[in-house]
């Protein structure tokens, strides 16, 4: 695939002054992050803390107020180079609902030049994770449950193995075993491919099983940068309870 | 109860998203009403003097020469409303929860739908007809005429919900109907098929006989009693959701999928269009635009005004451009981020868009060279017009498509739906129409019309050479205006 012929530096995303208001509102506003390749990066924070802003400026969805991204040491804004090693799904804004999840699969497997063995591979890898719900309905994806969609979101995303992968809320909707299946995917991604990830969760239990590093967002700043040991969700758990009772 | 249930229905009316638009657009739909009143209120006031002179009758014989037209109005009546008029069930859906019984919840909303314009519509037809003509009834016959007309046209108004209730959305039944029904007319015009004999004694019944206007007004009567039963039956949230609709498949067209991501893209439109209601109905209109020079063409009163002949024109092969093209971008509003993120450039993206206008201006060039039949010119000008379509007015709307920051609601379809509509979408028509008839209009006037058309289609000819350069300038803005646009899409309308 087309991300095995690119070769990566190992910051593979840099961060800088990276700022976005609305209305002289500032709703995100990071001095400095770096992700490097093959890192496993959970963000977490409340809601309106900037977790989607983040994801959306690194997809180049929205205009940074300052700084900028680098994807591999190109700032995404104006460039369409980082759309062939990026896999992505935030919300259903990223999925095609008029189509069948298999014309939808199709697609972009041919944007991506997958030939069809490649395209039946993927089939195979996730035949457990869609729990034949998903291929051969004959239902469009705008007839699916939230779960399911968001399944096929989820699949279509990985489906290129891409150097980065951003997923959005990965665990919320799912079923119990589709969580479970999808943390398997995940790490499995991590060793064999080498992937960078980054997913936010409200889910700590989640997001620290699949993430190596987790980040903290606290109106839009990053407030704690802390690699997962045993003692990591507990912390979390305790951060997040304080916050009640101020 | 009752009473508060026409109450609500009155304010959802009111309070429409329809009329929650800029001023500008309900003026000038206003006046799209405004003149349908008036031409129907014309026709009325003189129909009877046009059947008497053009037939050189008179009395009664107009009415009934009126009543021959009618079952051909009734016909083309029902086949529009089984294309625009929404279920009544769907406006009962939030009471179903209420104390109120199924039977008297589908009686009000069947009652409210007796209100709609396009129930109004045909009385300021008939009544201004009715009130010329009522001195030449014989009899006691005036009123049970009158009666007997209104009450088929109420029928119409009820027999249209229990054909789409039978027919279930199987819109291409519409066409064949059509068909059929042109057919008809013309074995009718041939007299082979007497449906205006047969309309004519229908309605001639209650003249001679006025006591069978009972049984015209029957017919509505049980066709609501009946239609309350139907829906009372079905009226259950489950029974108003939309069911799962099977759509087109697009196998026939997989063979694109050979030339490429623009191969895959135009595969992709080819589905949003056949798969959702509003672009549907945006394709149901092509036959209206292709058959547009009709009106103009024959006319002697346009025949030297090439200027107006070559706006005619370009209308006739740009319908589609036109009709789908300005909201090129906002009809992919619902997934508009995935475009974003995956792996598309926009050089491709526009390549493909520029075919999906382009394909369609061929079609409807091609379907309208009969016109050639009613003089040469008119090939010429379709010719200079289509070939300006295709290098000049197509980047408009591509560059245009780029401002248009507001989604469209796919599912939603019917006609006269106007949301994700503005003011600039009738703006547009300026520079599309107006230029060329700048042109060629004072060439025309010189008597040189033809060196006008050549300019026009030059200018094209031009546009399309210069594709490539063009449309890498509208990517390259595209991608400046596209955050406007995800931002756009992504509030809810």
């Amino acid at each position: 695939m087309l991300s095995s012929n690119i070769s990566f530096q190992n910051d593979i995303l840099k961060i800088e002054q990276l700022s976005k208001a609305y209305n002289n509102t500032k709703v995100l506003d990071i001095q400095q992050l770096t992700i490097s390749k093959g890192e496993s990066f959970g963000l977490v924070g409340n809601n309106g803390a900037g977790k989607t802003t983040l994801f959306r400026l690194v997809l180049d969805l929205i205009t940074s107020t300052t700084g900028s991204v680098l994807s591999n040491g190109i700032n995404v804004k104006g460039s369409e180079l980082w759309k062939a090693y990026t896999g992505s799904y935030l919300d259903e804004g990223f999925l095609i609902d008029f189509l069948t999840p298999e014309e939808y699969f199709k697609f972009v497997a041919s944007l991506n030049k997958m030939s069809d063995g490649d395209l039946n591979l993927f089939y195979e890898r996730f035949n457990d994770f869609f729990n034949d719900e998903i291929i051969g309905k004959k239902k469009y994806i705008r007839d699916l449950s939230k779960g399911n969609q968001k399944k096929v979101g989820i699949a279509a995303a990985m489906m290129t193995h891409p150097a980065i992968l951003i997923l959005d809320e990965p665990f919320t909707n799912l079923d119990p075993s589709s969580q479970i299946r999808l943390k398997q995917m995940l790490k499995q991604e991590q060793e064999e491919n080498e992937v960078t990830m980054l997913i936010s969760s409200h889910d700590l239990n989640h997001v620290t099983e699949v993430s190596k590093r987790i980040v903290v967002l606290e109106r839009g700043a990053v407030v704690h940068d802390i690699n997962t040991t045993d003692q990591t969700l507990r912390d979390l758990e305790d951060y997040f309870a304080a916050q009640i009772n101020h | 109860m009752i009473k508060d249930l026409f109450v609500i229905e009155w304010k959802r009316s009111l309070r429409s998203s329809l009329w929650q638009r800029n001023v500008f657009l309900n003026i000038i739909l206003g006046i799209f009403i405004l003149y349908f009143v008036f031409v129907f209120l014309l026709l009325g006031l003189f129909i009877d003097r046009v059947i008497g002179e053009a037939l050189e009758i008179e009395g009664v014989d107009v009415i009934k020469a009126f009543g021959s037209w009618l079952l051909y109005y009734l016909v083309v009546d029902l086949l529009f409303r089984f294309l625009i008029q929404k279920m009544p069930e769907m406006s009962a859906k939030p009471f179903l929860l209420l104390p109120i019984s199924r039977k008297k919840l589908s009686s009000v909303v069947l009652l409210q739908t007796m209100l709609s314009f396009l129930n109004l519509f045909p009385l300021i037809i008939v009544i201004p007809f009715f009130i010329n003509v009522y001195s030449s009834f014989p009899g006691v016959s005036a009123f049970p005429w009158l009666l007997s007309v209104i009450a088929m046209l109420v029928a119409v108004n009820l027999k249209t919900f229990l054909l789409k209730r039978w027919l279930v959305e199987r819109t291409w039944l519409v066409a064949v109907a059509f068909g059929v029904l042109i057919l008809l007319g013309i074995g009718d015009y041939f007299k082979v098929v007497p449906v205006r004999d047969l309309s004519s004694f229908i309605f001639a019944l209650p003249i001679d006989y006025p006591a069978i206007s009972i049984l015209f007004i029957l017919v509505p009567v049980l066709l609501f009693y009946y239609n309350v039963i139907e829906m009372s039956s079905r009226l259950t949230l489950e029974g108003t959701t939309k069911k799962a609709d099977k759509g087109i498949s697009t196998e026939k067209f997989e063979g694109l999928r050979k030339y490429g991501k623009i191969g895959e893209l135009i595969l992709l439109e080819i589905s949003l269009i056949f798969r959702n209601k509003r672009t549907k109905t945006v394709l149901y209109l092509i036959p209206l635009f292709l058959l547009y020079g009709f009106f103009f063409y024959p006319n002697p009163m346009y025949k030297e005004s090439y200027g107006w002949l070559t706006f005619v024109g370009v209308f006739i092969s740009g319908g589609f451009m036109m009709s789908y093209g300005q909201f090129l971008v906002a009809w992919e509003g619902s997934y508009f981020d995935a475009i974003l993120t995956k792996n598309i450039n926009f050089e491709e993206y526009f390549k493909a868009k520029y075919l999906i206008l382009a394909i369609p201006t061929v079609i409807s060039f091609i379907l309208t060279t009969p016109y050639v039949l009613m003089g040469k010119h008119l090939l010429l000008i379709n010719l200079a017009t289509f070939i300006y379509n295709l290098g000049v007015s197509i980047y408009i709307y591509l560059f245009l498509a780029a401002y248009n920051t507001k989604k469209v609601e796919l599912s939603q379809g019917h006609m006269m739906n106007y949301q994700g509509v503005g003011a600039k979408h009738f703006l547009i028509i300026i520079p599309v129409m107006g230029l060329p008839i700048l042109v060629v209009a004072p060439f025309s006037f010189f008597g040189m019309h033809v060196t006008g058309l050549v300019i026009i289609a030059v200018l094209g000819i031009l546009g399309i050479l210069f594709r490539p350069f063009i449309l890498r300038k509208i990517a390259a803005f595209f991608i400046e205006r596209k955050y406007a646009l995800a931002e756009g899409f992504r509030q809810a309308s």
